[in-house]
């Protein structure tokens, strides 16, 4: 953790050690966010699913194939600038 | 007294097998002390022997007696079929007695109650749609009772005017339609009842079948189903009674059918329509855009938008959306509209919120990046300030962009390509054969030379390029239309190719055309 904290301060795009550039896609569509890493994720889930017009759960936020709680941040999930946020319809089913 | 003559006996003995039920035979023959079990045919020959058995005794007041159940076997209920002349009054008193013994049998045919209840029923108001303008209810309501096992026909019938037949046969938008509804038990008929039809339903005009309709809709949506259209199966003869008949079975709900007279409207005009109608501008677009990134916690730096329609994913020609949609993303009012005839589900493709005909608006930011992109532009980038500019090839972008211009060929020839495909088609075929085997040469000399990565590269470019115009010419070239449009040098290579196709096929020659649209 620490240390991946510690390698993202000196990336090319840096300079901005406050935000980060995050990609969220759901496939069709993609959206690029400047988010502060200290700002929760539901912020930015809730920009996307308003422009989109995506009623909020109806979709799952996924980050390296996890899902993204409304309360987590960039920071919590070590993310780095760049990185992706997968947008998939929220499904229920049995595993039967 | 009187005797049984030879004619009586034979009627009577007629009707027996002409026109009574299982129900009704069972009925004469437990009065008549008989046992009433056993199949029709059985039940018959009892009741004919039994008959027979009257007539060899000479028995008058049996035969009147029997002549009276058979005669109204519902136990006088409907008017006596036959009166019977010339008897002796004397018999009266005897046959009177008869009936007072019998239970009165429920109605055997339901349909026989059928719209003498509508006087009831409130008016029902369909929801309104933009395809259909209700001009008349030409027919009274016919109930469906609720039926959880077995199947009911119930009838109403339709009367055109002599204008109404004019109309209809030179005008082919004024139709005749059934709407049915299902009855709501508390609430009754809201402002906007769905059509809706019984699950397993049929729909007969004049004893003939209307085929081909869909009258379920979609599963689980409610509204989905269209009216169903019956005008090509009408009598158009002012005055007849044309009948129109609902077989339905295993019903949970009470059901109203009536047919209406509607004026229809056409996708076109509607669209046309919608030209002319409101529309959101630019500005406004550009600062909803805008203000939505004022939180400088998070800022949406750049987003790509799709210019394809997702519901036709064709590029969209008429940019619409609805006034309370708050995504820019648009849909082609064509596509949708089209869609909406077939399954009225008036719900937006991207948001899914119920939106009214009335609700659509043009796009005009959308539009403006429609009309100033080169029709091969799938997306655009649109930055955080409302400014766009068409979307470079992201890495895992899963539609494959046209616009990687940078190291084969510009933009403008891409678009020169396609016009000469469009206007003039024998250049492009002349070389068509040669093509296949240029492609194979450089996959071979880029799999050897090069790293898979940039063999991969360049498979795509190749197909930007070349190899799509053969295939294109072969499915271009059969059709009669493509041959007529100026083949002169070429005719000898066309004809060959075409002589084998043609020749089984002369009789259906018009529909040629359409096989390969």
């Amino acid at each position: 953790m620490s240390e991946a904290d510690a390698a993202a301060p000196p990336k090319p795009e840096g300079g901005d050690t406050e935000h980060l550039n995050i990609k969220v896609t759901d496939g069709n569509n993609e959206v690029f966010f400047k988010i502060k890493r200290t700002t929760q994720l539901k912020k930015l889930m809730d920009a996307f699913c308003d422009r989109q017009g995506k009623a909020p759960n109806s979709v799952r936020f996924l980050f390296d194939g996890t899902r993204v709680q409304g309360t987590d941040s960039p920071d919590t999930l070590d993310m780095q600038d760049g990185d992706t946020l997968e947008v998939h319809q929220e499904q229920i089913g049995g595993a039967w | 007294m009187a005797t049984i003559t030879k004619d009586e006996a034979a009627s009577l003995m007629r009707y027996v097998n002409s026109h009574l039920i299982v129900r009704q035979l069972q009925h004469v023959l437990k009065n008549e002390g008989q046992p009433a079990s056993g199949l029709k045919a059985p039940l018959q020959r009892r009741l004919i022997t039994h008959i027979e058995d009257i007539v060899k005794r000479n028995d008058v007041s049996a035969f009147q007696r029997v002549k009276n159940l058979v005669y109204r076997p519902d136990g006088g209920q409907s008017p006596p079929a036959r009166t019977v002349p010339g008897y002796p009054t004397g018999t009266n008193a005897f046959s009177s007695s008869v009936p007072a013994g019998r239970t009165s049998q429920a109605p055997i045919f339901a349909g026989a109650s059928t719209f003498t209840l509508g006087a009831n029923i409130p008016r029902i108001f369909f929801k309104e749609s933009p395809f259909y303008t209700l001009l008349t209810t030409m027919s009274d309501y016919g109930r469906c009772p609720i039926m959880q096992q077995h199947r009911n026909t119930v009838s109403v019938t339709v009367t055109l005017t002599e204008a109404q037949v004019l109309q209809m046969k030179n005008d082919k938008s004024h139709r005749c339609m059934v709407y049915c509804a299902a009855m709501e038990p508390v609430m009754g008929f809201t402002r906007d009842t769905n059509v809706a039809f019984p699950h397993q339903v049929e729909v007969r005009v004049n004893d003939l079948a209307v085929s081909g309709l869909n009258l379920r809709g979609l599963k689980n949506k409610p509204g989905s189903t269209r009216p169903a259209d019956i005008t090509d199966k009408l009598k158009m003869v002012p005055n007849y009674r044309n009948e129109i008949s609902l077989t339905y079975a295993v019903t949970q709900k009470e059901f109203v059918f009536m047919v209406n007279y509607i004026k229809t409207e056409t996708v076109e005009n509607l669209v046309k329509r919608l030209y002319s109608g409101s529309s959101i501008s630019k500005e406004e677009v550009i600062t909803d855009l805008v203000r939505k990134n004022g939180d400088s916690d998070l800022v949406a730096t750049s987003t790509i938008m799709s210019l394809k329609c997702p519901l036709s994913t064709l590029r969209i020609e008429l940019p619409v959306r609805s006034i309370f949609c708050k995504h820019v993303q648009c849909f082609d009012a064509t596509s949708f509209l089209q869609l909406q005839l077939q399954a009225p589900t008036w719900t937006c493709p991207t948001c899914s919120q119920s939106i009214s005909f009335k609700q659509l608006v043009i796009d005009r930011y959308f539009e403006d990046i429609l009309n100033s992109t080169p029709k091969n532009v799938e997306s655009v980038t649109i930055d955080s300030d409302g400014k766009w500019s068409v979307a470079v090839e992201s890495s895992n972008s899963p539609v494959p962009d046209d616009s990687d211009d940078e190291d084969f060929k510009s933009k403008t020839q891409v678009v020169d390509l396609d016009d000469d495909d469009d206007s003039t088609l024998m250049p492009s075929f002349l070389t068509a054969a040669l093509h296949p085997k240029e492609d194979t040469v450089t996959r071979g000399s880029n799999g050897t030379n090069k790293r898979p990565a940039s063999n991969v590269i360049d498979l795509t470019l190749s197909d930007d390029d070349e190899p799509p115009r053969p295939t294109k010419r072969h499915n271009v070239l059969p059709t009669p239309s493509s041959v007529g449009s100026g083949f002169s040098p070429s005719d000898s290579v066309t004809q060959n190719e075409h002589s084998p196709v043609r020749a089984p096929s002369d009789q259906y020659s018009n529909r040629l055309p359409g096989w390969y649209d």
